[in-house]
């Protein structure tokens, strides 16, 4: 546990507060607080790019905790 | 019969989107599933015997409905954990809630017959364990680095006699504490001297250092291979820990005797799609240059340059028909 690092680096993600599937393209839709659809794309999300590096939801100084979402198959098995 | 994808996986899942729009592009149905939102929102009926010889019934999403016999392909994508589907329950009622959703739902839409799974999630299961995948990859006519693992200090220390300087990896990562903080413990040298019997309370993975000068993502998908080159600007041991819009990428030819020692690697374990990590110690037209890592079942690929033409290698093999991983 001596060897333990910080997981995000500084760096500004886009965020959004709310997720929705569309039921037409079965792809999620991403909006933000004051529900403007926010364009995530394959560069911008910390939840596709960046399992094992950057993860969570927010730069890393921002309130919000790092999470982690690099789990293959921990969770298969529950 | 038509092509009909259903993909398992959580709603906020980019990955997935790619792959969904790629099939999109197909004119291709897609049904996309949490099966952690079993409840009102995901309700299904499956049938077996009395005249049906495999499973058959319907499964019912917030938005789309569809029986089990339409479905040809799987896409297997991190879904959501049931655990976080119950865990308003007190903790007796949610194992027990959780194990029977995976072994009831799950365990369906894991055996459907006839049906070509990317990737299965057994065999993922499978293929996530470091040693096993050392060992096929050794089986497969790939170079390792030297590796102990180990509980024992006196192994650790004659292992780093023979092998410096010597790197330490974990098997799975760290899990969140308690208070929701997610650390890393990066693929790091460590220095034999700190060695004490802490060592002993579980198990370690040593390797020897490769002198690296780059690293390259393979992505396979069916008989599909997507190479690229990472230099970081720092020569990172580990690039994972940098930003990793700062690297360089390269697209890359991968030598034949790699390839295929890629191919037999994913049909010893039965995957149909694999994210393999080396390193490079010379040009990358050698074959002896590549020395192997690791492979990832179910790696991340979005943000690498190629991922669009990935996208379309996962609609491809999704569109094929057949249960048998390449």
């Amino acid at each position: 546990m001596r060897l333990v690092n910080d997981r995000l680096i500084d760096r500004d993600f886009p965020v959004y507060a709310r997720v929705v599937l569309d039921p037409s393209t079965q792809m999620a839709r991403y909006f933000d607080s004051v529900g403007r659809p926010v364009e995530l794309g394959k560069h911008g999300t910390n939840k596709a790019k960046a399992t094992a590096s950057m993860s969570g939801g927010g730069d890393g100084k921002g309130p919000a905790p790092q999470t982690r979402d690099d789990t293959t198959t921990d969770y298969e098995p529950d | 019969m038509a092509p009909l994808v259903l993909v398992v996986t959580s709603l906020e899942d980019v990955t997935a989107d790619m792959v969904i729009a790629a099939l999109n592009r197909r004119h291709v149905p897609v049904v996309r599933v949490d099966p952690a939102d079993i409840g009102p929102d995901l309700k299904f009926g499956f049938r077996l015997g009395d005249g049906a010889s495999t499973w058959r019934g319907r499964l019912r999403t917030a938005s789309r409905e569809v029986t089990l016999e339409r479905v040809t392909s799987v896409y297997h994508r991190r879904p959501t954990p049931y655990s976080a589907r119950f865990s308003y329950l007190p903790q007796q009622q949610r194992d027990f809630a959780t194990a029977e959703a995976r072994h009831g739902l799950s365990g369906v839409l894991d055996s459907l017959h006839g049906v070509r799974y990317v990737n299965h999630p057994a065999a993922i299961t499978r293929a996530d364990f470091k040693p096993a995948q050392l060992q096929v990859a050794v089986e497969s006519g790939l170079t390792i680095p030297p590796t102990l693992i180990t509980n024992d200090v006196e192994a650790a220390r004659a292992f780093a006699a023979e092998q410096r300087p010597l790197i330490y990896k974990t098997f799975r990562g760290l899990p969140p504490s308690e208070d929701g903080y997610s650390g890393a413990i990066w693929t790091q040298r460590v220095d034999p001297d700190a060695f004490d019997e802490s060592l002993a309370v579980t198990a370690h993975l040593f390797q020897a250092e490769v002198p690296k000068v780059a690293d390259v993502r393979v992505t396979a998908v069916g008989h599909r291979l997507f190479a690229q080159q990472i230099t970081t600007p720092d020569g990172a041991l580990d690039w994972r820990r940098g930003d990793w819009d700062d690297h360089t990428y390269t697209p890359l030819a991968v030598p034949e005797p790699i390839a295929s020692a890629l191919r037999a690697y994913l049909a010893a374990f039965r995957l149909v799609f694999g994210c393999f990590d080396f390193a490079l110690i010379g040009p990358a037209d050698n074959p002896n240059s590549w020395i192997w890592l690791e492979c990832n079942p179910n790696g991340q690929w979005g943000w690498l340059p190629d991922a669009d033409l990935v996208a379309e290698a996962f609609a491809d093999v999704l569109c094929e028909e057949g249960d048998v991983a390449p």
